[in-house]
């Protein structure tokens, strides 16, 4: 943590829920970002988090049908959590579709480098996946 | 029968057997056979605000997907079923990218400056610098740089043929190869769909994604800003996923 920095008090919880749809992509990344700046991440670690957050989003609706994105940011005194949930229209929980194996390793890869930890696991029935990155990684 | 019906019959064959077979090296060599078309009607779209390269990216996806959708049995020639396919996918380019060119002035502004101060700040803080930092720098409220460097991003698939006032594009900084990767094993950047990217987008790719460099050391690597190299990476990431979507990643 930097001498600057002033670390957040309490956890916040942000939750979104938008259809699944590309073009809406822009509303958690700035969300994202928004918070990301309130803990006290710098430019490049708000940068890297817009990018996680879409290939989180991307990767949580890649092949299904019409649905919405279920978004949960927790604003940590030093890192962000997101977790992402797909809810399809038709209250199906698993993918007619699986992801295409090169797209969840780009997932994979991408991830492994923007952010300190990331998984998937079944929350309520629904594939989750998620995130944490903490700030300050590099004056470690 | 003319040259011409004859190249049109033999290439009429290899749909019909690739249509049968799903063959991968029929259907790459077809791909390879069409691409001057895309190259062709990209340029009609040329001067329009978007780099050629991109359009070219672009109407070679359109290519890509024409050849797997073409059903030789239909009585139309690839080239008509193709230049409607490929032209389809340039106006939709043209009309997802609508809404960043209308940001607003103040806020194109305003990412110029970001710009300029974070490079700077960087500098004179040893560190990059925090978003409230360059909130207060640029007498701009925090969520006005947030709102400015989501917009100014490359979310809009900026080029790196796209001027910046700190730099004059950088495409001849980061064309070089970087070297050391033969080892990596990492299928989603080897393949296709990512060897389809201009070389020096997979290069930054390579950096951020395989050697790990952070946003900061690439840009003293290549020799642009941080900001650049943000924009670059996403933009570049929306090519890579669109391409594998597009079905080239064998």
């Amino acid at each position: 943590m930097t001498e600057e920095t002033k670390p957040v008090a309490t956890a916040e919880l942000i939750e979104l829920s938008i259809p699944a749809i590309p073009e809406l992509l822009s509303l958690p990344r700035l969300t994202a970002a928004a918070v990301a700046a309130h803990i006290g991440f710098d430019l490049e670690e708000v940068e890297d988090t817009r990018l996680a957050i879409e290939e989180l989003c991307l990767a949580a609706f890649d092949g299904r049908g019409p649905g919405r994105l279920r978004i949960r940011l927790k604003a940590l005194p030093n890192a962000l959590e997101v977790a992402c949930t797909f809810q399809a229209s038709d209250g199906s929980a698993e993918s007619p579709n699986p992801r295409d194996k090169l797209a969840a390793e780009l997932t994979e890869q991408l991830l492994s480098a923007l952010v300190d930890d990331h998984g998937t696991d079944v929350e309520l029935g629904s594939a989750r996946a998620w995130f944490k990155k903490a700030r300050g990684r590099q004056d470690a | 029968m003319t040259e011409s019906n004859g190249d049109s019959r033999f290439e009429r064959e290899k749909f019909v057997q690739f249509a049968a077979t799903r063959d991968e090296g029929l259907r790459d060599e077809l791909i390879t056979q069409h691409l001057g078309l895309a190259q062709h009607l990209a340029r009609r779209f040329a001067n329009r605000g978007e780099p050629l390269d991109d359009l070219v990216q672009v109407a070679s996806i359109g290519v890509m997907k024409s050849v797997d959708r073409f059903d030789p049995d239909r009585g139309v020639e690839f080239s008509t079923f193709a230049a409607r396919t490929v032209l389809g996918e340039l106006k939709r380019h043209f009309r997802d990218r609508g809404w960043a060119v209308r940001a607003p002035r103040r806020i194109q502004e305003l990412y110029l400056e970001i710009g300029h101060t974070n490079a700077e700040l960087a500098q004179k803080l040893g560190r990059a610098p925090l978003m409230e930092e360059l909130a207060e720098a640029t007498g701009a409220t925090v969520e006005a740089v947030i709102e400015a460097t989501e917009a100014g991003s490359g979310y809009r698939t900026a080029s790196l043929d796209a001027p910046s006032r700190t730099e004059g594009g950088g495409s001849e900084a980061i064309g070089t190869e970087e070297s050391g990767f033969e080892d990596v094993d990492n299928r989603a950047l080897i393949t296709p769909a990512f060897t389809l990217l201009p070389e020096r987008e997979q290069n930054i790719l390579r950096l951020r994604f395989v050697v790990g460099l952070t946003q900061s050391e690439i840009a003293t690597r290549v020799g642009v800003s941080q900001m650049h190299v943000s924009r670059l990476l996403a933009a570049s990431l929306r090519k890579l996923r669109m391409n594998i979507e597009a079905g080239l990643e064998s």
